[in-house]
């Protein structure tokens, strides 16, 4: 029993002996990286990538996906630490701003980083500071699309979106008389309502704010556009994302907003994207309407390992690789995809994201957006519900987006 | 008296004066660590502009956090309803807790069984409970729109309604929280002495006034400690209501940690974020101490 014990020590011993001897051979690779990452496609994008980089780089990719909210204040809290947990990090184009002017990101034209003309022009905007150094490179072209039941509308004599708001209206307002929900829309306060509504806003000839910065919430164009969406409710429902997805996927809802990162519609599939109307009635004024959601990879100013997170998001926005990931949902930001027709083919909707993206709208960068949000979509809430009317909600939305702007 | 007796003696009442300091000083000082240096820092953060994210250095502003709150309509909204969403979340799950209670108590077979099942809802994290009843009253594909259609009536949008979106949430509190009540009752049930019962029996009263005169007084001291316990949880209520409606719609069932978290936390204002702890954290302690000084009555 004795001689027993003695070896099974003997052997415990020796065991944990090759575990500390292995452990300094293990540890010989390139690094690690973290990447915070919005849920849903943009995940599976990554995780589709993340492999063949792993074994070219000797390293290892932890994936962090969270939602919207989270991934913010995660970076935000890690940014003040003095070594990052992250390195590569999504980032939203309305917090590019604020990250910026906090010095949270690092200067990737620094880094001898530069952007090729492959990128759609109108996307690497908003990931550089104002002397064009590069902070952030777009990784998924996220645009405001209009969604649509194409056998619905079949029903009304449509073969195709209306082109502007009048009509959707109209024809919302007779989906509703037959039973069905005319227009699916969110309108749940903070960030949802407000780009639900700003289709309508930059329709009427409107925007949050000029060019100037100053803010132009309480004015003719946006009380416009607020009335039309209020009745576009009045002939729908509001819904959470997922429940706006399903209801226009099965018939239920006629017709509603998207962002292609919910969800792209495949070949034969019942519904389709089309470009966000672009005027309010037949006859009016066209302006671009359709605004950028673009998400951006950026390395973290922390970070302990940044020329590996250059080097990952250099590869994971090559066209080689957006070509790749389109079956997990990337909607691509070079032109090439674009132009290849294996892509076309695989989701035909594409082409409609392309055309949103050469002409999107950004919204407006300061680094105050997310308390202008917050605000604002409280007071658009409060129009949309009843609870004020829209003079007295646009009115308290001018004055205490001012206030902010101020501070 | 020989001196060295009298020394001996003094150090022996000496070391018995340090010695209850000395047996509670470690939980003092966890207390010190975990209660009183948090509050002290949010008390702190409180008088300043503190932004998170903010390279400048941290100014001392006074109360002008405190003066932004309370001039804030939404944040007197939140506050009423709050109020509005503590007492009917306590008062029910009191209520429902204590009939659920005297029911298990009555059951002559499977009492334990009803106990298990009857604590499921209380077991789950919040968070899964909201998502669950998220799920059941989607308007979309939820099994309580599925039911009210087959009746013929329109599906109805419960979280996104002004007159439903506060009521939906107090019932899936209740639902999830009456099993906490019940426990706490159930377990002082068990205690009443059943001569009670007999005696009340013998002078011919029939089973309401036992409830009144005889369940309901040896109560007493639990449902006070079930009313302090829920009003306390029920003020603090963030998660359900985040999940759910984010505070709307139209700020009807935004409560004050959810302004707190939407126009502090979220947008890293700490400093305005302190402040409105402070006031929720004086506010809780005012309505705690009705509570305390009642049970504290001999």
């Amino acid at each position: 029993m004795l001689k027993l014990k003695k070896l099974t020590s003997v052997l415990l011993a020796a065991l944990l002996l090759c575990g500390l001897l292995a452990a300094p051979a293990a540890a010989e690779s390139a690094g690690k990286l973290t990447l915070v990452l919005r849920a849903g496609s943009y995940t599976d994008v990554m995780k589709a990538l993340a492999p063949q980089f792993e074994a070219e780089n000797n390293c290892t990719i932890e994936i962090l996906d969270l939602d919207f909210s989270d991934m913010y204040q995660k970076i935000a809290l890690d940014s003040m630490n003095a070594k990052g947990a992250y390195d590569v990090i999504m980032i939203d184009g309305s917090w590019f701003t604020e990250f910026l002017t906090n010095d949270m990101l690092t200067n990737l034209t620094a880094m001898n980083y530069t952007l090729d003309d492959d990128f759609i022009a109108g996307t690497t905007k908003g990931g550089q500071d104002a002397e064009g150094n590069v902070f952030a490179v777009p990784f998924f072209g996220n645009v405001q699309l209009f969604y649509y039941n194409k056998d619905v509308l079949a029903n009304y004599g449509f073969d195709a979106a209306p082109t502007d708001w009048a009509t959707v209206l109209e024809l919302a307002e007779k989906v509703k008389a037959d039973g069905s929900i005319g227009f699916a829309a969110r309108a749940q306060a903070g960030e949802n309502i407000v780009t639900d509504i700003d289709p309508l806003v930059l329709a009427s000839g409107g925007q949050i704010m000029d060019a100037d910065n100053n803010i132009t919430i309480n004015t003719p164009e946006y009380t416009n556009a607020l009335e039309q969406y209020i009745k576009l409710i009045g002939a729908g429902q509001i819904m959470a994302k997922d429940d706006i997805v399903a209801a226009v996927n099965n018939g239920t809802a006629a017709m509603s907003l998207i962002w292609p990162g919910w969800y792209t519609p495949g070949a034969g599939e019942p519904t389709s994207f089309a470009l966000m109307p672009n005027k309010l009635t037949p006859d009016a004024e066209e302006h671009n309407t359709a605004w950028y959601g673009l998400w951006y990879l950026g390395v973290t100013a922390n970070s302990q390992n940044k020329d590996l997170a250059l080097k990952f998001i250099d590869y994971s926005t090559s066209a080689e690789s957006e070509i790749a990931t389109v079956a997990q949902g990337l909607t691509p930001i070079r032109h090439s995809p674009y132009q290849d027709a294996s892509v076309l083919e695989q989701s035909p909707q594409l082409a409609i994201v392309y055309e949103a993206l050469k002409n999107g709208v950004y919204r407006p960068s300061v680094p105050q957006w997310t308390e202008i949000t917050n605000t604002l979509g409280v007071e658009l809430d409060n129009a949309v519900q009843g609870a004020k009317t829209v003079e007295a909600a646009l009115a308290d939305a001018q004055s205490a987006c001012e206030e902010i702007m101020t501070r | 008296m020989s001196d060295n007796t009298l020394s001996s003696r003094t150090l022996r009442r000496d070391s018995d004066r340090w010695f209850a300091p000395k047996m509670v000083s470690p939980t003092v000082l966890v207390l010190l660590l975990m209660s009183a240096f948090s509050i002290a820092s949010t008390l702190y953060y409180s008088f300043t502009n503190y932004y998170y994210i903010s390279r400048a250095p941290l100014k001392y502003i006074g109360f002008k956090n405190y003066l932004s709150l309370f001039k804030d309509n939404y944040f007197r909204s939140a506050l009423v309803n709050t109020i509005k969403f503590t007492l009917w979340c306590t008062v029910l799950e009191t209520i429902c807790g204590i009939g659920v209670a005297v029911f298990v108590n009555s059951l002559k077979k499977s009492r334990q069984l009803v106990r298990v099942l009857l604590l499921i809802p209380y077991l789950l994290p919040p968070i899964t409970a909201a998502l669950i009843w998220q799920v059941m009253l989607s308007s979309n594909y939820g099994i309580v729109n599925q039911v009210i259609s087959s009746f013929g009536l329109t599906a109805y949008n419960w979280f996104f309604d002004v007159r439903t979106a506060m009521p939906v949430i107090i019932a899936i509190d209740v639902w999830q929280c009456t099993p906490f009540c019940f426990l706490l009752l159930d377990a002082s049930l068990q205690s009443i002495p059943t001569e009670q019962y007999e005696a009340a029996r013998i002078d011919g009263a029939g089973k309401l006034q036992e409830f009144a005169h005889v369940t309901l007084p040896s109560l007493r001291n639990t449902i006070t400690l079930c009313l302090l316990l829920r009003t306390i949880d029920s003020f603090r209520m963030f998660d359900k209501i985040n999940i759910l409606t984010g505070g709307g719609p139209a700020n009807t069932t935004a409560t004050i940690t959810q302004y707190i978290y939407n126009y502090g936390v979220k947008s890293l204002k700490f400093g305005f974020a302190s402040a409105g702890a402070i006031v929720m954290a004086l506010l809780v302690l005012i309505l705690s101490s009705f509570y305390i000084k009642r049970a504290m009555k001999p």
